[in-house]
C-alpha cells in the first residue's frame, strides 16, 4: 500500500481543479470525506481510491480546511461536478458538521431529521437528552 | 313444580353464565395459538427475529410464524432494534393502524432503554417512551431461543384474561 | 395503449416499514404505471450517532460499537477498527491472532453472504431458499459462537490480537460444517441459479456499468460482479492474506442475477481461506496487551478492511488523551446505496425490489 507518501494540501479555491486534474489520471475515485472540528478551524480530508496497477491499489489524501469566521458558515466548494459520489458524502458532512458546500443543489440534511436543530459532530453540539417525539406525545408516557 | 322451574331457572342462569365465560375462554386460547406479528425489523434485533423464524429455531411450531407484512393484519408488533427520534413518529403510526386487541414485544436492550445508544442525540430511550410494551426480551442481540420463550410469555398472558384485562383497560 | 390512454404521474413511498426494503430504508418515487420516473433515497432512520458517542468513550470502550455498525457482519468491522488503532499507536499483532482474524473474519463473510442469498430470494418470495440459506448460516454461527461467545455482535477481535484461542476439536467441527455448507450451496445453487422464474426476474435488470460503479465510489461484491477487480485482501494484502491461495471472483454482467451469484462464489472462497488459515495455523501469543487507559499520541490513522459489503475504513483522529477525538466509519453500503436513484428509472417496481435486494445494503452501516 502506498498510503502516507501521497498527500497534499490545497486551499479552497483550488480544489475544484486539482480534483478534476486528478480524476482526468484515470484511476482515482472519491472515497471518503472526514470534517474534523479544531479549534480554529475544520479541516477535511478527501480520500481518493487509486487503483494504479495490478496490486498496487493505495489511498491519496486531499487536505483542505474550512475558516470559522464568526457567525457565518464556513462554506467550501462542491465536488457534485467532478465525482457523482461526493453528492451523499458532502450532505453527511452538512448535516453533521455544518459545512456548506456551495456550487450545488439539493444540500439538505441526509441522516438527521429534517427539522434537527445544530450539527451534532461541533464540538460545541449539547446533545439533548430528553426524545423530542415523546414530548411531544398526548398525557406524556401512554 | 315449584323446585324444579327454580332449578330450570337456575340451571338457564348457569348455562348462559358457562357459555359466555366459555366463548371469551375460547377466544383466548385461539389468539394465544395464534399470534401474527407484523413483519418490523429495525436493526441487528431483526436478524434475530428472522433466525427464530427459520427452520432450526421454527418458530412456526407454536402457530407465531405468520408474519405480516402489514400492521393491519397484525396483533403483535415486535420493537426489534434501536428505536431512533426520525423512526418514533412512523413506529407509532404503525401501532396506531394495527387492530385491536395488539401487543407490543421490546426485543433487545435498544428497544427496551435505547441500550448501548440511551445517551445519543438522536435515539429515543426505550420504546416505551412511544408505545405501551407487554413484553421485554433482554439482550443485545437476544437469541432466537429468548424471542420463542418470550412469545410463549405473551401466550400465557393472552390466556389469562385477567392479566390481559388489566393490561387493556388499565 | 399508452398512445390513446393518458396517464399521469403519481408518488408511492416504499418503506421504511415494508416487507421488501431491508431494514428501515425509505424510497420515495415517482411512478408512471408500475414504471419509476425518479427516485429519491430517504435514509437516517436508524442514524443512532455513533460518531458522536465515540468521542465520550475511551478506544476499548467503542470497539463493541463497532460491531453494531454493519451489524450481519459484526467481526469484520471490529477488525478494522483495530487495525485503525493498531496503526494509530503502532502496536504489533502476533503471528498466531493473524491467523484467527482471518478465520474468524472468513466465516463471519460467509454468514453474511447467506444473509444477502436468503433475502435475496425471500424478496422474490422463494421461501423455500431462504430456508436453505438459513439453516446453512445456523452452521457456521455454531462456529462462531464456539470461537467468540456470541452469535452475532462479535467482540472478538480487539486492538492488539484476539480475546480467546480456539476451543478443543474446532478443525473438525469446521470439517463437519463445511462438508454440510457445501451439500447445502449446493442444493440451493440448484434451487435457485437455475430456477428459469428467478433467472428471468434478475438477468438483465438493475445493470451498473463499471464507469458508473466506480464514478460513485462502490467496492465489494456489488463492483466486481460490474466487472471490477477490486478487492484489498487482493491489491493491498494485509494480515495474512498475502500468505493465502484464493480468487476473488469477478463477473461481468452487472445484472442483479450477477451481484447475487457473485455472493455464491465468494463463499466457495472463503471456505478455501478458512481451511488454508486453520491448516497454517502458528503457535504463539494471542495478543499484545493494552493498558486499560490507552493513550496513543497525537494524530490519525485511517485503516481500511474488505468488508462483506466493500471497503470499510476507520479514520480515527487522536489528540494523545484516551478517548478519540474524532472517529469517523466510510461505510461502503453509502456509497451502494447512493447508485439507486442513478439506476431506478425506468424499472418496475418488482424489478427495483430486485435490485435492491441485490445491493445487499444494511441500514446500520448506512445511517451510523
Amino acid at each position: 500500500m502506498r498510503e502516507g507518501a501521497r498527500e497534499i494540501a490545497v486551499s479552497a479555491a483550488e480544489l475544484v481543479a486539482t480534483m478534476a486534474a486528478l480524476k482526468a489520471l484515470g484511476d482515482f475515485i472519491l472515497f471518503d470525506i472526514v470534517a474534523v472540528d479544531r479549534p480554529e478551524r475544520y479541516e477535511l480530508t478527501y480520500r481518493l481510491l487509486d487503483r494504479g496497477g495490478e496490486g498496487r491499489v493505495g489511498f491519496f489524501t486531499v487536505r483542505v480546511s474550512a475558516e470559522k469566521s464568526g457567525a457565518d458558515e464556513p462554506s467550501l466548494p462542491s465536488l457534485v461536478g467532478v465525482w457523482k459520489a461526493a453528492d451523499v458524502l458532502e450532505r453527511e458532512v452538512w448535516d453533521l458538521m455544518g459545512i456548506r458546500f456551495e456550487g450545488r443543489a439539493g444540500l439538505k440534511r441526509i441522516l438527521c431529521m429534517d427539522d434537527f436543530e445544530g450539527h451534532p459532530l461541533r464540538k460545541d453540539f449539547v446533545v439533548r437528552r430528553t426524545p423530542r417525539f415523546a414530548e411531544a406525545q398526548e398525557g406524556g408516557r401512554p | 313444580m315449584e323446585l324444579a322451574e327454580r332449578d330450570v331457572e337456575e340451571l338457564k342462569n348457569n348455562a348462559i353464565y358457562i357459555a359466555f365465560s366459555s366463548v371469551e375462554k375460547g377466544l383466548d386460547f385461539c389468539r394465544s395459538n395464534s399470534i401474527w406479528p407484523v413483519a418490523f425489523g429495525l436493526a441487528c434485533c431483526a436478524i434475530e427475529m428472522m433466525a427464530a423464524g427459520g427452520a432450526r429455531y421454527d418458530l412456526s411450531r407454536f402457530g407465531f410464524e405468520v408474519f405480516r407484512p402489514s400492521p393491519r393484519q397484525a396483533d403483535l408488533m415486535i420493537v426489534a432494534g434501536t428505536v431512533t427520534d426520525k423512526m418514533a413518529p412512523l413506529l407509532r403510526r404503525l401501532y396506531d393502524q394495527m387492530p385491536e386487541p395488539k401487543y407490543v414485544m421490546a426485543m433487545g436492550s435498544c428497544a427496551i432503554c435505547g441500550g448501548p445508544f440511551a445517551d445519543s442525540y438522536s435515539v429515543v430511550e426505550g420504546v416505551d417512551k412511544i408505545v405501551p410494551v407487554d413484553v421485554y426480551v433482554p439482550g443485545c442481540p437476544p437469541r432466537p431461543e429468548a424471542l420463542i420463550d418470550a412469545f410463549l410469555k405473551l401466550r400465557a398472558k393472552l390466556r389469562s384474561p385477567a392479566i390481559a384485562k388489566a393490561k387493556l383497560h388499565a | 395503449m399508452s398512445d390513446t390512454l393518458e396517464t399521469q404521474e403519481y408518488s408511492l413511498n416504499l418503506g421504511p416499514q415494508h416487507p421488501s426494503t431491508h431494514g428501515v430504508y425509505h424510497a420515495r418515487l415517482r411512478l408512471d404505471g408500475e414504471t419509476i420516473v425518479s427516485c429519491e433515497n430517504v435514509i437516517g432512520y436508524l442514524h443512532r450517532g455513533m460518531e458522536k458517542l465515540a468521542e465520550s468513550r475511551t478506544y476499548a470502550q467503542f470497539a463493541p460499537f463497532t460491531s453494531r455498525f454493519d451489524y450481519l457482519s459484526g467481526a469484520l468491522n471490529t477488525w478494522g477498527y483495530a487495525m485503525a488503532l493498531e496503526k494509530l499507536g503502532g502496536v504489533a499483532v502476533p503471528e498466531r491472532a493473524e491467523y484467527l482474524r482471518v478465520i474468524v473474519g472468513e466465516l463471519q463473510r460467509i454468514a453474511s453472504h447467506l444473509v444477502m442469498l436468503a433475502s435475496m430470494v425471500i424478496d422474490l418470495n422463494a421461501v423455500t431458499g431462504w430456508m436453505y440459506a438459513f439453516t446453512a448460516r445456523e452452521g457456521i454461527l455454531d462456529l462462531l459462537e464456539a470461537v467468540t461467545g456470541s452469535r452475532m455482535t462479535i467482540n472478538y477481535i480487539v486492538a492488539g490480537g484476539v480475546i480467546e484461542d480456539l476451543p478443543s476439536e474446532f478443525e473438525s467441527k469446521v470439517k463437519r460444517t463445511f462438508e454440510d455448507l457445501r451439500s447445502r450451496l449446493a442444493d440451493f445453487d440448484r434451487l435457485v441459479s437455475g430456477n428459469e422464474i428467478f433467472q428471468g426476474r434478475t438477468k438483465g435488470i438493475g445493470v451498473i456499468e463499471s464507469g458508473t460503479a466506480l464514478e460513485f465510489g462502490m467496492t465489494g461484491p456489488n463492483l466486481r460482479a460490474s466487472g471490477v477487480g477490486l478487492d484489498l485482501r487482493k491489491d493491498a494484502p494485509y494480515s495474512v492474506y498475502d500468505r493465502i491461495d484464493f480468487e476473488v471472483p469477478i463477473l461481468r454482467g452487472g445484472d442483479t442475477f450477477d451481484r447475487y451469484y457473485i455472493h455464491l462464489l465468494e463463499i466457495h472462497q472463503s471456505v478455501r481461506i478458512v481451511e488454508q488459515a486453520l491448516d497454517g495455523l502458528p503457535s504463539g501469543p494471542l495478543r499484545t496487551k493494552l493498558p486499560k487507559a490507552w493513550k496513543p499520541a497525537a494524530g490519525e490513522a485511517f485503516g481500511t478492511i474488505e468488508s462483506t459489503r466493500g471497503i470499510q475504513g476507520y479514520h480515527i483522529v487522536s489528540d494523545g488523551s484516551e478517548r478519540p477525538y474524532r472517529m469517523h466509519l466510510r461505510s461502503p453500503a453509502f456509497a451502494n446505496i447512493a447508485i439507486v436513484p442513478e439506476i431506478a428509472p425506468g424499472l418496475t417496481i418488482q424489478d427495483f425490489v430486485a435490485t435492491l435486494a441485490s445491493l445487499d445494503i444494511v441500514l446500520g452501516e448506512i445511517d451510523r
